[in-house]
């Protein structure tokens, strides 16, 4: 290129980078545009990213950011069935509805064992106040709520629909939970009401119906058409009848719809009445319409087969064939289904979009999985498992199912125990070594056996993204493993089958919440944003044992810290084993290194050698990286023979030594030392020599021991996380932890 | 007026654009323009608007030119960007800032929204720091009002959702 030709190229550059800043300016710095542009982030990307860009994004990110307005139903309503009581209510509540876009309508207590504790319903004063409120915003054109959830018993008449007559026309999301309607549940007035809705969820107390209404009611006007086209995306409807033709009807107006639940269905005919004004907890005073003018008192009862049930299959075919971009599936009866397996996949085979389905405990088997498995084959990603019924023989049926789905993504199961007997790879290769003896004993050419069995027994969820699973001892039971030794089995297992996980809940009453139970282990995941670890032990949780938490650590820190994980991990006998050198020290932040160094001391016991059961016939080659803690400087000579080994990989007679550890490589993943303290000793250390991340995605960590209610120490934990995680959200419900 | 008139637009560089009057009207600028002094036969000048990025403006109003729901199809914020509008952001920054003011000056909510969209799913998953130097922005908090900010936002926020 000549000379002027630069020039005027650099010259045009240059001009290009100046519009291009510009531009940059105008979008960006010009509130109203940044205020439109992160209006379209969620509330979390808001508070902890947006907000701390700079000050005008603040000012922009403010107004958005919303606290929903939560009316509690107050134990004190209770006794306002009077309404000449005293009715005290939570005046700032009211208040707060102003400016908020969500309205939650809750009961103060879910005990997870009672269930909803408290009042039925809120007080007729408290009611009345609500409602004047909302009406005033209305007028004043400031109501902005577009999501109104009511988790707990309302009267549809008395209560739901005034509320819907003055928000319905904004609300873009409805829930009702626990609802009580009349035998007519009116979906299409719901729907009318709410014009833009795009997700509905109701559940139902009261044997409700939807369907058509009668022809030969006279004396009571139909209500208004479904209008051609509703935007509803996501409809969700439990314990209620539907009819097929009215479901069919509805299918027809909402060509957007693309998740559809309908569980607990009613199968039965219709024999209820409404509920009478002396029903539930009702007042005199303040009773439910009963029987209003919209809803005929004694309506043509339905027949079992209009109803949608899988007993009716052809129902449930209709549906498919009306929902061409269903993609999330739900049908599920109010109780266990006769139909066969292989019948019910043979009409999910129908709905051509399926890639999520969802069913509840009792109606899975093996065979069903295998079904889904074998029919589907990659089309099915996304499965999820309600209930806890039968939760042996799904969790065995589960793990078969993990073992043989490579492509499976979405993984909800979380009242379901997979037990950790299965998990135990070197109890699954020492039984395949004998096996393999025997067959070499009978003279049979082995060398497929034993893939074919550990293949088969072994997670292939290299692709699987959302894990919300159960462990426990199973029908094999656990009973052989020791706490730590299960605990770190499970992280392990995880953390080395499922590498692309985003979103991990697990629970176990065996999961230990300590450095030594093996937490850290899911640091492996790199892509993890929201980790749940719900458990039931009698540990106590320190902070010190979540110093490894600290977002990045640099190899000068790692450099001590991994001297500090070769004395930890020598240790291996419980009894041997004293918190106190590692207390003061792991990750330990804000003390000195040399002060840190103090507090070690010099002596570390011998390890005790390890029981594992297939070194039973493993030869005693020291050349392999397994062997190494067999002896008391296992970790200490380990540097060396890594040393070694990295010369060695650049001969041909390296493979000699892989082909040692191919045992452990299974389904991709490399299960050597699961559930030894090797595990995290080896992780720690492979990490002190580079600067490493924990979790540089995660947005939500909770730490949940159930068997202990909150107490004031967990702040100290929670402050403590806060301090070395500023961006992470993080809950922790345990024991009382120790004070440094 | 017939059903199948034209009108003439005139970009910054003075570029003419014949385009047929229904996709006009996706631009509440021009719709109501038109609507205000009717169709003078002569063009429209649009100064705040480039050449290059009206022919982009006009190959999205004609791709939605037959959308019945042009104007509410962004309503629900929540909903993906369809595949063809991916493709349509598919453009360098500085082409979709200036999109973003074409959709603005022009009054085009639904690609108003697209365009912001797009610019919100490049600001997921970011840090501040890595969105500051995406957009080029100075941070101008001190670090005790970061600190602040940081405070107030991460305390009592519970995800009810």
């Amino acid at each position: 290129m000549s000379q002027p030709a630069k020039k005027a190229s650099k010259k045009k550059k240059e001009r290009a980078a100046k519009v291009f800043d510009h531009n940059y300016a105008k979008v960006t710095q010009v509130p109203e545009l940044v205020e439109l542009i992160l209006s379209f982030l969620n509330q979390r990307t808001l508070r902890l990213t947006a907000s701390l860009v700079c000050r005008l994004w603040r000012n922009a990110a403010l107004p958005l950011l919303d606290q929903p307005a939560i009316i509690t139903l107050d134990p004190a309503n209770q006794h306002q069935q009077d309404p000449f009581n005293k009715d005290k209510f939570d005046q700032r509540a009211i208040d707060s509805i102003k400016g908020a876009r969500v309205l939650i309508i809750k009961p103060p207590i879910a005990d997870p064992y009672w269930g909803i504790l408290g009042p039925s319903r809120l007080g007729p004063v408290h009611h009345q106040a609500l409602m004047d409120r909302l009406n005033e915003l209305a007028r004043e054109r400031e109501l902005r709520v577009i999501d109104l959830q009511i988790r707990y018993n309302m009267y549809y008449q008395a209560d739901v629909l005034p509320l819907l007559v003055i928000t319905g026309h904004q609300l873009t999301s409805l829930c009702l939970k626990r609802m009580h309607f009349q035998e007519f549940f009116p979906l299409d007035e719901i729907l009318l009401l709410c014009p833009r809705v795009l997700h509905v969820t109701v559940s139902n107390v009261v044997p409700s119906f939807y369907r058509l209404w009668p022809s030969d009611e006279p004396d009571h006007p139909a209500p208004a058409s479904l209008p051609d086209r509703i935007p509803l995306r996501s409809l969700s409807l439990q314990a209620i009848g539907i009819e097929t033709e009215c479901l069919l009807r509805l299918l027809r107006a909402t060509p957007a719809l693309t998740d559809l639940e309908l569980t607990k269905l009613i199968g039965g005919t219709t024999t209820t009445q409404p509920p009478t004004t002396s029903s539930s907890q009702a007042s005199p005073q303040y009773a439910p319409l009963s029987s209003t003018s919209s809803y005929p008192p004694n309506s043509s009862a339905l027949k079992k087969q209009d109803l949608i049930s899988w007993s009716n299959m052809e129902s449930i075919e209709k549906i498919a064939s009306a929902s061409l971009k269903i993609t999330r599936l739900s049908i599920s009866m109010n109780k266990p289904s006769k139909i066969k397996s292989v019948e019910r996949v043979r009409i999910l085979q129908k709905f051509p979009s399926l890639t999520h389905w969802a069913s509840p405990s009792f109606d899975i088997s093996s065979r069903t999985l295998e079904t889904i498995r074998t029919t589907f084959a990659d089309r099915v990603t996304s499965l999820e498992i309600t209930g806890h019924l039968n939760q042996d023989i799904v969790g065995k049926a589960l793990h078969q199912y993990l073992c043989r789905t490579p492509h499976l993504q979405d993984l909800r199961a979380p009242e379901i125990q997979v037990s950790v007997a299965w998990l135990d790879v070197e109890g699954i290769l020492d039984r395949d070594a004998r096996y393999r003896r025997r067959r070499e004993d009978d003279n049979h050419s082995s060398f497929s056996v034993e893939d074919e069995q550990l293949h088969a027994r072994v997670w292939m969820t290299g692709n699987l993204k959302t894990l919300h699973l159960g462990f426990g001892a199973g029908s094999y039971g656990s009973s052989s493993f020791a706490s730590h030794v299960a605990s770190r089995m499970v992280y392990g297992y995880i953390s080395k089958t499922c590498p692309r996980l985003r979103d991990l809940s697990i629970s176990s009453s065996g999961l230990l919440l300590s450095l030594e139970g093996g937490v850290s282990l899911l640091s492996r995941l790199q892509d993890l944003r929201r980790l749940v670890v719900y458990t039931n032990s009698s540990e106590d949780l320190k902070k010190d044992d979540l110093g490894w938490l600290a977002l990045d650590l640099d190899p000068a820190r790692n450099v001590e810290k991994k001297r500090l994980m070769e004395r930890f991990i020598t240790v291996e006998d419980r009894t041997i084993y004293s918190r106190t050198p590692f207390k003061s020290t792991l990750l330990s932040q804000d003390m000195p290194s040399k002060g840190r160094q103090k507090h070690l001391k010099p002596t570390i016991k011998p390890t005790v050698p390890n029981s594992r059961r297939y070194r039973e016939r493993e030869s005693s080659d020291s050349d392999t990286e397994t062997d190494l803690d067999n002896d008391e400087e296992g970790f200490l000579r380990s540097k060396f023979i890594a040393k070694k080994k990295a010369t060695k990989m650049t001969s041909p007679s390296s493979t000699a030594s892989e082909d040692q550890d191919a045992d452990y490589m299974m389904s991709g993943a490399d299960m050597r030392a699961l559930g030894h303290l090797q595990d995290i000793g080896t992780m720690f250390q492979k990490r002190a020599t580079k600067r490493w991340q924990c979790w540089p995605e995660l947005e939500y960590l909770e730490f949940q021991n159930s068997s202990h209610p909150q107490l004031d120490d967990n702040k100290t934990v929670e402050g403590w996380v806060q301090a070395i995680r500023p961006r992470l959200e993080f809950k922790c419900l345990a024991r009382v932890f120790h004070r440094r | 007026m017939s059903a199948h008139s034209q009108i003439l637009l005139t970009s910054s560089e003075g570029t003419e654009f014949l385009i047929d009057r229904d996709i006009a009207d996706k631009s509440m600028l021009l719709k109501c323009m038109l609507e205000d002094i009717g169709e003078i036969g002569q063009a429209v000048p649009l100064p705040n608007v480039s050449g290059p990025i009206l022919t982009k403006v006009i190959e999205y109003c004609t791709h939605h030119r037959d959308d019945p729901n042009f104007l509410s199809a962004n309503d629900d914020v929540t909903a993906d960007i369809d595949e063809w509008d991916l493709e349509y952001c598919k453009v360098d920054q500085g082409t979709l800032y200036e999109l973003i003011l074409a959709a603005n000056y022009l009054d085009i909510k639904p690609l108003m929204d697209l365009t912001c969209k797009t610019v919100a799913n490049m600001i997921k998953a970011k840090s501040p720091e890595e969105i500051r130097k995406t957009f080029n922005i100075t941070n101008d908090f001190t670090p005790e009002e970061e600190d602040q900010v940081r405070r107030e936002n991460g305390k009592d926020w519970v995800d009810e959702h």
